[in-house]
């Protein structure tokens, strides 16, 4: 049972890609409505998840704090729009915490923070795409490989390019006409600054955090007893 | 003067905006896109000021401007060529193509602003709370918890500061580590406090094993259900009028205009302008009634 | 009716022998207002959360506890979590949801109450306590008083039949907790609410009370009426307890054996005229400047704001401090009072003004939580240490002056409020500051805690550091203080000797010097009317 679902959880997380590729193969006019809809549909389960499972106030606590101090971090960096903490914490919640709690960290802090930053046609869209990062970091967590610090670091490194992919390729797919691989190419170009300092920014702070938060999260999980997945 | 569109239920006013920006991202052709620019300009400029628009369409602008430029000079489908640019022929109909596109990203970045105005916190969870409720209250603890850990990190600065172990007092590879620390600080003591939150809401009864309810201010009146109908009602004829459209439409190889009734726009710029014509009721009748008490 | 019936209940934590709380049983009958007091670390939260079934601590207990009649343990979950409710000490953690009327319905959303019957009772909670104006406002927008009134109107709007409070004044100033125990008193009288309350501040409560559980190392010495108590802890005769009583109780049993005793500065006014010829007051002296000394902190005609275009919040704030000299600072909530203190601490920069400075300035903040960095104590000074050149000799003598020797390696968090509190004392003496700020020192602290927390700060003026505070607790402003401000709307109405402030004021004083005021002018401490004043 439980297989099954962390093999349907991640068919409906690789969906959305899949999604857009075929929109862009397609020519659709639509992309930008249809893929943003898939985002949310993808994300629909594990919230209808997160329902069924009726956590404990005390369990909910550390993804709290864990989303807060995301948005504050993002908050405290505004005027930087390419160094922000969030998608650290949003990897190290999925580190410690396990692939459900990283996707509701990364999908939630996002939210919670456009409520400061502006929502937009774009909030779906970083949600899965931030959420996703949470999720994967979650699947790698209980592995071996990120016992070592360089690993993480990779990891952050990675997820960050990732997450500017993602973002990357519904604007080109909902907005950049003709879609060719040129304009494509051109615009995932125009782009790479931004996800090369985003990537570093994140590499930086996770360099920092790692180690010393996950020794304060383990003790906090030990002293109360809180429950993870 | 009091925002008459806000006196309605959340719901309404989410699946209004919800289908204006659907509608903006459903179409390029020409006259609907031009119709959602204006009602969305008009409303942005209504909820927030010249100013702020004007900074909007800075940024925006420049991205639609890219967006118009890059088609004509990527795609040379289309009949009517205007110039040749370094042997490429430049088409109206890419240049009308690339022009829509580039107004149709802008409105719906206007009707994020527009988002962003009605949609407050309180309203979105009220309408996320229904169906999502833990995820409702889970944002709702977040959204408490975001001023009050400001709060904290800056007595954290403070106290470090007065300590000599301030941010501003280092410099280079320690400030960026001072920094951090205070973070940790603060994700440490929120976490312990978290607690006791997380107390508080056990002896409230959370998790007693009942269903929650879902208490709001907000309710449904027989007005908010008036409005709904007549905003689903000229959605509908707005869509359908959107895809008959797409069939006869075309950008190539000649722009030719949607073959639809007169009627299948009228019903969109009612709709788009819905809140408006609120507005304009409101404030004829407080002027006509306003004085005499 | 019995509301709640105690019967031996032993509990100790997890892995410890020594047990917190032994074999305490009791009876509280419906209607009745019981105040839980004795010293920090006697048992007080503990035995109130045995109470409360949803927020006991795990660990190991004995004996029964019956609410209602009904067995603890046999009550369902509903039930259990709507007729027992629960208000801690602080205000800012309990509250769970972002707006006012959120926080309001919440509990009642838990009990499954439909929408309908949510919208009246909250309605009618709001209206008890006048929580109208602020219902549609986020809570962050909110003072502390207000916080700890919204908290008492959400556990009260799920109806319950027992009220258990853990201290729940002690982080409010004195004009918000006065507030808060009038409306303590209309729940009780109006509504019929049993009340079980744990205190420290016992003045204003004690008046209240109709029962007293007097905890002494986790044992209940005392149960019965607050006049009894009163003759019972005469015959115990002198304890570290004692300064904690109402101040006319503590005049009263330095000369009389019998009762009544009394309790408020009313009834104490009445005795002392009675009984003034049995007391012989010996005020203290003044405190008196060298005429050559020079301040080591001074700022003059101080202006400041946080926001560009939000309010002054110091209008012309002057002050000079002198070494060898507690100076405290006294006022309501919004003087300026904390900002003052963060401008003196060069936190803050002054918009206009000057801040002149000799020394090393440390601060102490309101929450020493904000000021501890390291995973446990000894990390977390060694760094401190490192910055100042101090060794490991230092620490260790630190850890001796403020009784950590055994708690150096534990989590700062995991300590108690006392030993928190004096880890921060320890941690800026390795900074060796000349000038001491501190951002009400007593606040959470009992009696006892106050009084060492006095003879530490005496100690540092005798040793020619110079010392400023900000605090609301006038008692304890002077009981340490040579020197008094007080700030009114961001600026010092007057700055005197301690005595002849407090002798000038009506309300800002203390509450002997209310007693005692027709009397003997000049007396403000205990010490004073019995002469024993160093």
């Amino acid at each position: 049972m439980n297989r099954m679902h962390r093999w349907l959880e991640i068919a409906v997380l690789a969906g959305v890609p899949v999604c857009m590729a075929l929109c862009a193969y397609g020519g659709w006019e639509q992309t930008a409505l249809f893929s943003t809809g898939v985002a949310l549909f993808a994300l629909l389960p594990f919230f209808v998840r997160l329902e069924r499972r009726k956590p404990r106030a005390r369990d909910l606590m550390p993804l709290v704090v864990l989303i807060v101090t995301a948005v504050v971090g993002r908050m405290l960096f505004a005027p930087f729009p390419n160094i922000k903490p969030l998608l650290a914490i949003v990897i190290v919640a999925g580190l410690c915490f396990g692939r459900q709690s990283g996707l509701l960290v990364g999908t939630l802090s996002v939210l919670a923070s456009n409520f400061f930053f502006g929502q937009g046609a774009w909030t779906p869209w970083q949600m899965y795409a931030c959420g996703l990062m949470g999720y994967i970091a979650g699947g790698l967590g209980k592995t071996k490989l990120c016992q070592s610090r360089a690993a993480v670091l990779c990891l952050g490194a990675l997820a960050a390019y990732g997450y500017g992919c993602i973002l990357n390729s519904w604007f080109i797919l909902g907005f950049v006409r003709p879609l060719t691989l040129q304009t494509a190419l051109a615009a995932y170009g125009a782009g790479l600054a931004f996800d090369t300092a985003h990537a570093a920014a994140t590499v930086v702070f996770l360099g920092l955090i790692w180690l010393p938060w996950r020794k304060k999260l383990t003790r906090i999980v030990q002293k109360y007893g809180i429950r993870t997945e | 003067m009091r925002n008459a569109f806000e006196s309605y239920h959340p719901w309404v006013i989410f699946v209004y905006l919800t289908v204006a920006m659907v509608c903006a991202m459903l179409t390029a052709q020409p006259a609907f896109v031009v119709l959602s620019f204006v009602c969305a300009s008009a409303y942005a400029v209504y909820l927030t000021n010249w100013q702020a628009y004007g900074r909007a369409m800075r940024h925006v602008g420049l991205l639609g401007l890219l967006v118009w430029l890059v088609n004509p000079l990527f795609n040379h489908r289309g009949l009517t060529v205007l110039f040749m640019c370094m042997d490429n022929p430049i088409t109206l109909e890419s240049l009308l193509y690339g022009g829509c596109t580039a107004v149709m990203l802008m409105s719906v970045w206007l009707w994020c602003i527009c988002w962003n105005q009605l949609m407050t916190t309180e309203r979105f969870l009220h309408v996320c709370g229904r169906v999502f409720p833990t995820m409702a209250l889970l944002m709702s603890i977040v959204m408490r918890m975001i001023p009050q850990a400001r709060h904290k990190a800056q007595a954290i600065a403070q106290a470090q500061q007065a300590m000599g172990l301030g941010i501003a007092q280092a410099k280079g590879k320690e400030r960026v580590r001072r920094g951090v620390r205070t973070a940790t600080v603060l994700m440490a003591l929120s976490l312990e406090n978290s607690m006791d939150t997380a107390d508080a809401m056990r002896s409230r009864g959370y998790g007693a094993g009942v269903k929650r309810t879902a208490f709001s201010p907000f309710h449904f009146r027989m007005r908010d259900g008036v409005l709904l109908c007549i905003l689903v009602l000229l959605a509908g004829t707005s869509v359908a009028g959107i895809c008959l459209g797409m069939r006869t439409a075309a950008f190539y190889p000649f722009f030719q205009a949607a073959d639809i009734s007169p009627l299948f726009y009228a019903a969109y710029a009612a709709y788009l302008s819905m809140p408006l014509l609120l507005q304009a009721k409101e404030e004829w009748s407080w002027k006509r009634f306003g004085f005499r008490g | 009716m019995e509301a709640i019936r105690l019967q031996g209940i032993t509990f100790a934590y997890p892995g410890q022998e020594k047990p917190v709380l032994d074999g305490v049983s009791a009876v509280v009958e419906q209607g009745a207002f019981v105040v839980v007091c004795g010293t920090s670390g006697s048992g007080k939260t503990t035995l109130l959360r045995q109470i409360k079934r949803e927020i006991a601590p795990h660990g190991n207990r004995q004996g029964r506890i019956a609410i209602l009649g009904q067995d603890q343990e046999q009550m369902d979950a509903q039930q259990a979590a709507r007729c027992v409710g629960f208000v801690m000490q602080d205000p800012e953690n309990q509250l769970v949801t972002d707006t006012v009327w959120q926080e309001l319905a919440f509990g009642l959303e838990n009990l499954g109450v439909p929408s309908a019957e949510i919208r009246r009772r909250v309605a009618e909670m709001a209206h008890f306590f006048g929580i109208g104006p602020w219902f549609l406002q986020p809570v962050h927008a909110l003072s502390g008083g207000q916080k700890q009134m919204l908290n008492l109107a959400s556990v009260m709007v799920m109806r319950p039949d027992i009220l258990l409070l853990d201290e729940p004044t002690s982080q409010l100033d004195p004009v918000a907790a006065q507030t808060f125990l009038q409306m303590l008193g209309r729940i009780r009288a109006e509504l019929g609410t049993t009340i079980v309350m744990s205190e420290h501040r016992l003045e204003d409560v004690l008046p209240m009370a109709t029962q007293v559980w007097y905890m002494q190392q986790g044992t209940l010495a005392f149960d019965g009426a607050v006049q009894p108590w009163l003759q019972w802890m005469h015959h115990q005769g002198p304890s570290a307890f004692v300064s904690a009583l109402p101040a006319a109780v503590q005049l009263a049993l330095r000369v009389q054996m019998q009762g009544p005793w009394p309790i408020s500065v009313q009834q104490g006014q009445r005795w002392l005229q009675t009984h003034s010829d049995r007391l012989h007051p010996h005020p203290g002296g003044q405190a008196a400047l060298p005429a050559s000394v020079k301040p080591a902190l001074s700022a003059r005609d101080v202006w400041f704001s946080y926001e560009k275009k939000g309010p002054m919040v110091l209008r012309g704030f002057s002050l000079c401090a002198y070494p060898g000299q507690v100076h405290a600072v006294v006022g309501g909530n919004g003087s300026g009072k904390s900002t003052a203190l963060r401008i003196l601490a060069q936190v803050c920069r002054p918009l206009h003004g000057k801040v002149q400075v000799r020394g090393r300035v440390a601060m102490m903040n309101q929450d020493p939580k904000t000021m501890f960095v390291g995973d446990s104590v000894a990390e977390d000074w060694q760094e401190t240490a490192r910055l100042s050149g101090a060794g490991e000799a230092d620490i260790q003598a630190q850890a001796r002056q403020w009784g950590l020797q055994g708690l150096l390696d534990r989590h700062p968090y995991d300590l108690s409020g006392g030993e928190m509190q004096r880890a921060a004392f320890g941690k800026l003496c390795l900074l060796a500051p000349d000038i001491w700020l501190l951002d009400e020192p007593t606040k959470g602290m009992d009696a006892y805690g106050k009084r060492e927390i006095a003879q530490q700060l005496r100690a540092l003026a005798r040793a020619g550091h110079t010392v400023v505070l900000v605090t609301h607790d006038v008692d304890f402003a002077a009981s340490v203080a040579d020197w008094c401000s007080m700030m009114f709307d961001g600026e010092v109405l007057c700055t005197e000797p301690a005595r002849t402030f407090f002798a000038g004021n009506q309300f800002y004083t203390t509450a002997v010097h209310r007693i005692t005021r027709a009397v003997w002018p000049d007396c403000m401490t205990v010490e004073d009317c019995v002469g024993e004043a160093q």
